[in-house]
């Protein structure tokens, strides 16, 4: 089947399962209870999650690309260490919130972008190639943050620290009109990022390949990651870190339109929205009327995939 | 002198070690220049020197006038086209998509595939006579073919330069010599000058032109016409005596003297 056609398929199903997912789950005889759980509850949480979704996936697309690597994902810089370690501190301190903006998203997003920087800072000094370096040192500052988050959590009463083992897990169980409010401007940043796709192909094919047809690669990867971190924190802070989303969805896009960005980007924001979509209905109603964080599915369904991803051939 | 590519006292520096030292020499437009020498003389450092992708610690390289390390990429990458020794063909790109991907200085980031981009990658696939490998992925060629494609990508840049870095190592006969009547051809039928760098004295004899020769970062065999080249120059820059015979088309071979 032609790559264009598999991509027009791919975005009905997704959009079909946005629209049919807030009418799945119990519902209520009484129509006028049902309109609201519908309006105001289901349909701008299913929005919320295909926008947290999308973003995650076209972010771990492109930082697969800059990497060259099928293992990077959205959190390879360490972000979601440094905004874990940032919430955890707000909601152990009580910090106020700012510009409106609550305290503990506020504290994830910056320490979101902290790591970020300390990565990126460390790549410049030192003498190896920067992309591997990065990788590396997002390995290890994300470690030193999940330490930090521990001691936090270790430090804190048994109510803070179910407060903050909850954020951990990454969950869209809050998520309302508000939360699909805050999202929406990090979207079209990570669709920016993506929009580069001639640059993401050839940024694929190596730094001196790349180089050789005229792209500066030291510039446009820069570009890159201060979208995509910018992207990732702003999702991270309000929904927490909802891992392996960001990780699947472009290699399940990869599977259906083939490597070239011009058609993966596309694929992979509706695989991502659809994904996120998917895996939060199942958090809403697999043990209803109580909830399992959405991270914990997404976690349950990522490990199964790599494997089988692994022993396809 | 109208040299169309020039460097003047290049040196380069890398980590502390000084690999190139005072690297002078010129090319006139259409001209084929070789770069042979023993490993680790810094052949390779002085053509990615000349593709302004390793800028000089000291010296120039200017090109039809340019200064190379001012010029924009993308405008570079339109007068100097690069095949590298080996590329990462590590993404399933078809060998279609790679070759409009070689059109990125053309096309920027945005702009469609034009009947100009159209033409070119028609040219270069009919040249490299790679049609047969269009729907192939890159990852699944043969060495051999990964070079034509390689090769093909550059012509699609329809640069003026050509740097090749080693375009025989590691090739079979049939292949090795594709690949040097695909250069004699480029340069030849399409007029390209074309700068490459080869452990294989013979390919240079074959292909004809200049040859320089490079030693420790030096160049110790100043440029002269293949034709020129003697058995001692050649012994005295990889530190083994030569010999030479003529085939029976009366081509001249040389190789090392093998001593029991």
């Amino acid at each position: 089947m032609n790559r264009t056609v598999r991509l027009i398929l791919l975005a009905i199903v997704a959009l079909i399962i946005c629209g049919v997912a807030p009418f799945i789950g119990p519902s209520f005889a009484d129509d006028e209870t049902m309109r609201r759980v519908l309006y105001t509850l289901r349909l701008p949480r299913a929005g919320a999650a295909f926008a947290a979704g999308a973003t995650l996936a076209l972010c771990g697309m492109v930082f697969q690309s800059l990497f060259r690597n099928d293992l990077a994902s959205p959190y390879t810089l360490g972000v979601s260490g440094g905004a874990s370690f940032g919430a955890a501190l707000a909601i152990l301190l009580g910090l106020p919130g700012l510009f409106g903006i609550p305290g503990v998203p506020l504290a994830a997003f910056c320490g979101a972008l902290v790591s970020v920087v300390i990565v990126w800072r460390l790549s410049l000094v030192s003498h190896r190639a920067g992309s591997q370096t990065m990788l590396l040192a997002g390995v290890a500052v994300g470690f030193f943050f999940s330490g930090l988050t521990v001691l936090v959590q270790y430090l804190a009463d048994y109510s803070h620290s179910y407060r903050i083992l909850h954020w951990l897990m990454g969950s869209l169980d809050s998520a309302g009109s508000g939360e699909l409010l805050k999202l929406a401007p990090f979207v079209p940043v990570a669709c920016l990022a993506a929009l580069f796709h001639r640059e993401l192909d050839l940024m694929s094919l190596g730094e001196e390949t790349s180089a050789a047809r005229g792209l500066d690669p030291k510039k446009m990867s820069l570009i890159l990651f201060a979208l995509t971190s910018v992207a990732v924190a702003g999702v991270v802070a309000v929904t927490g870190p909802i891992g392996f989303v960001g990780l699947m969805a472009p290699h399940i896009a990869r599977m259906l339109v083939g490597p070239s960005h011009r058609l993966l980007g596309p694929a992979t924001f509706f695989t991502g929205g659809a994904l996120l979509v998917l895996c939060d209905t199942c958090a809403r109603i697999l043990i209803a009327p109580a909830e399992i964080p959405v991270g914990v599915i997404t976690a349950l369904l990522g490990g199964p995939f790599f494997l089988w991803l692994l022993l396809r051939k | 002198m109208n040299a169309f590519l020039t460097a003047q006292n290049i040196n380069i520096t890398l980590g502390g070690a000084p690999i190139l030292n005072d690297i002078s020499l010129d090319l006139p437009e259409r001209g084929l220049l070789t770069l042979i020498g023993p490993n680790g003389a810094g052949k390779s450092t002085l053509l990615k020197c000349l593709a302004g992708l390793l800028p000089p610690t000291a010296g120039k390289v200017e090109l039809a006038g340019n200064s190379i390390g001012t010029l924009p990429g993308r405008e570079r990458a339109k007068l100097i086209a690069v095949v590298p020794q080996e590329a990462l063909f590590t993404v399933p790109f078809t060998v279609a998509e790679f070759l409009e991907l070689a059109r990125y200085p053309h096309r920027g980031s945005f702009s469609p595939l034009t009947t100009a981009d159209r033409a070119a990658i028609a040219q270069a696939v009919a040249v490299t006579d790679i049609a047969p490998l269009l729907h192939r992925t890159v990852t699944t060629l043969s060495g051999g073919e990964k070079r034509l494609v390689l090769i093909a990508a550059a012509l699609c840049q329809e640069s003026p330069l050509m740097l090749l870095d080693e375009p025989t190592a590691a090739l079979d006969p049939a292949h090795r010599t594709a690949v040097l009547r695909l250069i004699k051809k480029v340069h030849g039928e399409l007029g390209r000058t074309i700068v490459l760098v080869t452990h294989e004295v013979n390919d240079t004899l074959f292909l004809g032109g200049t040859v320089i020769g490079l030693k420790k970062g030096r160049i110790t065999l100043a440029a002269t016409a293949t034709e020129k080249l003697e058995l001692a120059a050649l012994g005295a820059l990889f530190d083994i005596p030569f010999t030479h015979w003529h085939d029976e088309a009366g081509r001249r071979l040389v190789a090392p003297e093998v001593t029991p």
